[in-house]
């Protein structure tokens, strides 16, 4: 303390002329090496999906704290329904909860697929409509209590039964969209419960691997308001310390019905600033850093640290209002998705993206090889508009100025709006807060509130089908539905989607979602930009993460090396 | 004196109740919407009223506000759906925070403005008064989100001495811990208070020492420290108020020092509470704000009573 102090006072007296000395310091040091880096001949182009293998499947050890900052500006919340969205599920809910169905999600292959969590089992009726889910027999939720079938219904209940004593409005509005399809649900006996859905209803099993499964005992004893405080899952972290805007601490649960957690603590930081989070990671304070700045990425692997990029279910697209001119004439829409230069876009992201044309990615099952189109073709894109009888064009585009997974929207849209004027388009960029933007999303381009908007910036999370596809879908054009802000109508894709929604074997359902995805993006509804590459960084100490094609991984295989 | 003192906490209510309103109103008419970040991406018009009529935004404004300022009266600052938290406890949190951030930030700003602006006057117009100068103007130009990102460069990344945000390290940790915490936040928030404080010290003692009083002091044979004492108390005043106002502004919470330096303060709370249209948290957040305002210049009121004679004469 003594040192610290005096240290302190003999810094006073000249700080300010430290300062003044640090800036040209600082700069010769960043903004050299950011001058450098753009004209990098390897930046230019995405940089290939990497990970330290070795540290990813090294499984020797166990033990140990790991300190994460994370881009939340809070604490994700851990009720039923997480806040802080993919990043709450990523810390918090995957960690603390189960749901009926868990993912696969340890592994980074393929992307991963719902796999039995509390239900061991199921069977489906022959009409296709009823499901009977055989549940886990002897788990405990972290209060102690059992876990059974009524803990089941309760969850269900909380959500979607206004009639029962803990319905929390909240908790529908987070997550009811996603239980759309189911019609009722019942006890059978203590571990076996039936869900019938309105419609014979192939997604039920994503769908229910979103819904956690909360202690009922918790809940009662501290009601809907304070239980987040005291919030008990079955999860294989449980919370140990909990200090709202500050700091999470997990801890394994040793009573893990699986494999059980290596680490010994888990730590989450809210960061929401980029450079914080780098310092933070560069003093040690943390061993894991999320979407640090990328201009930083080439200071940081010399510096060896493990850069962890791969494409996951995380698009960037323009989506155009249809309802009206210019972009009612799919020509036009095609010409603008023919004239972003994406390679350039992802050269000013520093590579931490890929060029996208499709919603999804190459090698993602849902992905349309037959289409090939919405490569960087300016020519193309000009006799398009002249087909259309386009000349000159003034539109505006409402982008997000932040918010969570939107990557770099300032300068990404910046870049867009010169493509466009190479195109003879005038492009007036209205920058939106994200969560203005979602409200515009929901509400759709047709409310005379948002029809002044030509093309708005999505970066939705399509890791399940129903929210990756239902917003093409005409039943879903807002206000009746939810939420196809485009009002992008096509009887041929609305059938395939019901088509893959009463399909049942995954194989086939994936070939017709991958169907159903190419129809659509040939008539351009949206324009894809970049993939994100869920750009993460980690101490070489962390081993045994598997980074993911997914917004979460698994913790469990995590430990730390001394 | 005690009258005055009276007069100026009955004005400090309408006051309160004026920014209350203000805020309101502003919050109904800005974009966006209270429930778009509670709601799931994708959530149906049904799952939105059934929100929207549990937290009450379905009441016209005037109700809304009536029902908000019964419940404040009734000591009730509700409860946040953003946070899942009762809002009195985020803001007793928060300020606390905030407080122990302003109380380092104006002991050091504060501290360090005076004794660069008594110096100044001292040696006015040599070159450390030029220096000085340069430093104040610098002080209160230079943005302090701007310095704080320097400092993490140059503290943290570089030389590893600081941490770069939090309040605690994950082990815990005692009193050094804390002040390695504190530092960088603290000495970010007091740079502008540095510049001020500097500049309206050596103006006001300037101004003293040209009054007549101090020839004669000097007549009567004191030395250049006697006088300084006499001079710095007539000085003092001016300074005062500015001193005061810097606390002031600190108490409010900086959005910005305290979101790069996590620092979970009042700055914070408020500004995520404007992004989220949280309107129960910002209504009693600017409210604790406007009266933490109105107490800090009651008080350097008080204290300009006490050491100025004159303005006890006049109260």
């Amino acid at each position: 303390m003594h040192r610290q102090t005096a240290q302190k006072r003999t810094t006073h007296h000249l700080s300010l002329l430290v300062v003044l000395t640090a800036v040209i310091v600082a700069c010769a040091s960043s903004c050299g090496g950011g001058g450098g880096e753009s004209t990098n001949k390897a930046s230019t182009q995405p940089r290939a999906e990497s990970s330290d293998v070795a540290a990813e499947k090294d499984t020797s050890g166990h033990g140990g704290t790991l300190r994460i900052a994370m881009s939340a500006g809070n604490i994700p919340i851990p009720d039923q329904f997480v806040t802080e969205g993919g990043e709450g599920v990523r810390f918090v809910r995957v960690n603390v909860y189960d749901c009926l169905l868990n993912w696969d999600a340890g592994q980074g292959a393929t992307p991963p697929d719902p796999i039995p969590g509390l239900a061991s089992s199921w069977t489906r009726s022959d009409d296709n409509l009823t499901w009977t889910f055989a549940l886990r027999q002897g788990v405990k939720f972290h209060d102690g209590s059992p876990f059974n079938a009524d803990a089941v219904i309760f969850a269900l209940d909380r959500v979607l039964n206004k009639e029962s004593e803990f319905y929390s409005d909240s908790q529908r509005g987070a997550g009811a969209a996603v239980l759309g399809a189911i019609a009722s649900y019942k006890k059978i006996d203590d571990f076996t419960v039936a869900i019938t859905t309105k419609k014979p209803w192939g997604f039920l099993l994503y769908d229910l691997a979103t819904i956690t499964i909360p202690s009922p005992a918790a809940v009662r004893q501290w009601g809907n308001k304070a239980y987040p405080q005291h919030a008990s899952g079955t999860g294989p972290f449980k919370i140990a310390k909990y200090v709202e805007g500050q700091v999470l601490e997990l801890e394994p649960n040793q009573d893990y019905w699986g494999t059980k957690a290596k680490l010994a603590k888990l730590v989450l930081y809210p960061k929401p600033e980029p450079a914080a989070r780098l310092a933070a990671l560069q003093s040690g304070e943390v061993d894991w850093a999320e979407v640090i700045p990328p201009d930083s990425i080439e200071q940081v692997k010399a510096a060896g640290y493990n850069v962890l990029l791969k494409t996951y279910p995380h698009t960037i697209y323009y989506g155009f209002n249809t309802y009206r001119a210019p972009f009612n004439d799919v020509r036009v829409r095609q010409a603008v998705a023919y004239g972003i230069d994406r390679a350039g876009i992802v050269s000013i992201i520093q590579g931490a993206g890929k060029p996208a044309t499709q919603l999804m990615y190459e090698g993602h099952p849902w992905r349309d090889t037959t289409f090939t189109g919405y490569d960087y073709n300016p020519q193309k894109a000009k006799e398009l508009l002249a087909q259309a009888g386009v000349q000159t064009l003034k539109i505006s585009v409402a982008y997000p100025t932040g918010g969570s997974g939107n990557m770099w929207p300032g300068p990404m849209n910046e870049k867009f709006q010169q493509d466009m004027r190479a195109l003879g388009i005038e492009v007036e960029l209205v920058p939106l807060e994200w969560n203005t933007l979602l409200t515009v999303y929901r509400a759709g381009l047709a409310n005379p509130d948002y029809a002044k908007y030509d093309v708005f910036w999505f970066s939705p999370n399509t890791q399940a089908p129903l929210f990756a596809f239902s917003s093409y879908l005409t039943e879903r054009i807002p206000p009746a539905g939810c939420c196809n802000a485009t009002g992008y109508s096509n009887p041929q894709a609305d059938a395939l989607f019901a088509k893959a929604a009463s399909a049942f074997e995954k194989a086939q359902q994936d070939k017709i979602l991958a169907e159903f995805q190419g129809t659509m993006i040939r008539e351009a509804p949206i324009a894809p930009v970049v993939h994100d590459l869920n750009l993460r960084v980690l101490s070489p100490k962390v081993r045994g993460w598997v980074q993911p094609q997914s917004w979460w991984g698994d913790f469990r295989s995590v430990w730390m090396k001394d | 004196m005690t009258l005055m003192f009276l007069r100026r906490l009955g004005l400090a209510i309408p006051t309160l109740l004026g920014v209350s309103v203000v805020i309101f109103l502003l919050m109904s008419v800005l974009p966006g919407d209270p429930l778009a970040g509670l709601l799931a991406q994708d959530a149906t018009a049904a799952d939105r009223e059934a929100l929207t009529h549990s937290l009450g935004l379905d009441a016209p404004l005037a109700v809304r506000y009536v029902r908000w300022l019964g419940d404040v009266l009734h000591g009730d600052f509700g409860y946040s759906p953003y946070r899942k938290r009762d809002v009195s406890e985020l803001l007793s949190t928060a300020f606390l925070n905030t407080v122990q951030l302003a109380v380092a930030a104006a002991t050091f700003g504060i501290g360090t403005g005076l004794i660069l602006g008594v110096l100044a006057a001292l040696m006015r117009g040599r070159f450390l008064d030029r220096l000085v100068s340069m430093l104040a103007m610098t002080g209160i130009s230079i943005p302090s989100y701007w310095v704080a990102i320097l400092l993490i460069i140059i503290f943290s990344a570089t030389l590893k001495w600081l941490p770069a945000g939090g309040m605690h390290s994950a082990h815990g940790g005692g009193f050094l811990d804390y002040v390695k915490h504190v530092a960088m936040p603290a000495f970010a928030s007091a740079f502008v208070s540095i510049g001020v404080t500097a500049r309206m010290t050596r103006a006001s003692l300037l101004e003293t020492y040209n009054m007549d009083f101090v020839d004669l002091l000097r007549a009567k044979g004191l030395r250049g420290w006697q006088v300084l004492r006499h001079v710095a108390k007539t000085a003092a005043s001016p300074v005062l108020t500015v001193a005061g106002l810097q606390v002031g502004f600190l108490l409010g919470g900086s959005v910005l020092v305290e979101t790069i330096f996590s620092w979970p303060g009042l700055g914070q709370l408020i500004f995520q509470a404007i992004v989220a249209r949280d309107f129960q948290v910002l209504q009693a957040g600017v409210l604790v704000v406007a009266v933490t305002f109105v107490l800090m210049n009651l008080l350097v009121d008080v204290l300009q009573l006490l050491i100025d004679p004159r303005l006890r004469k006049a109260a």
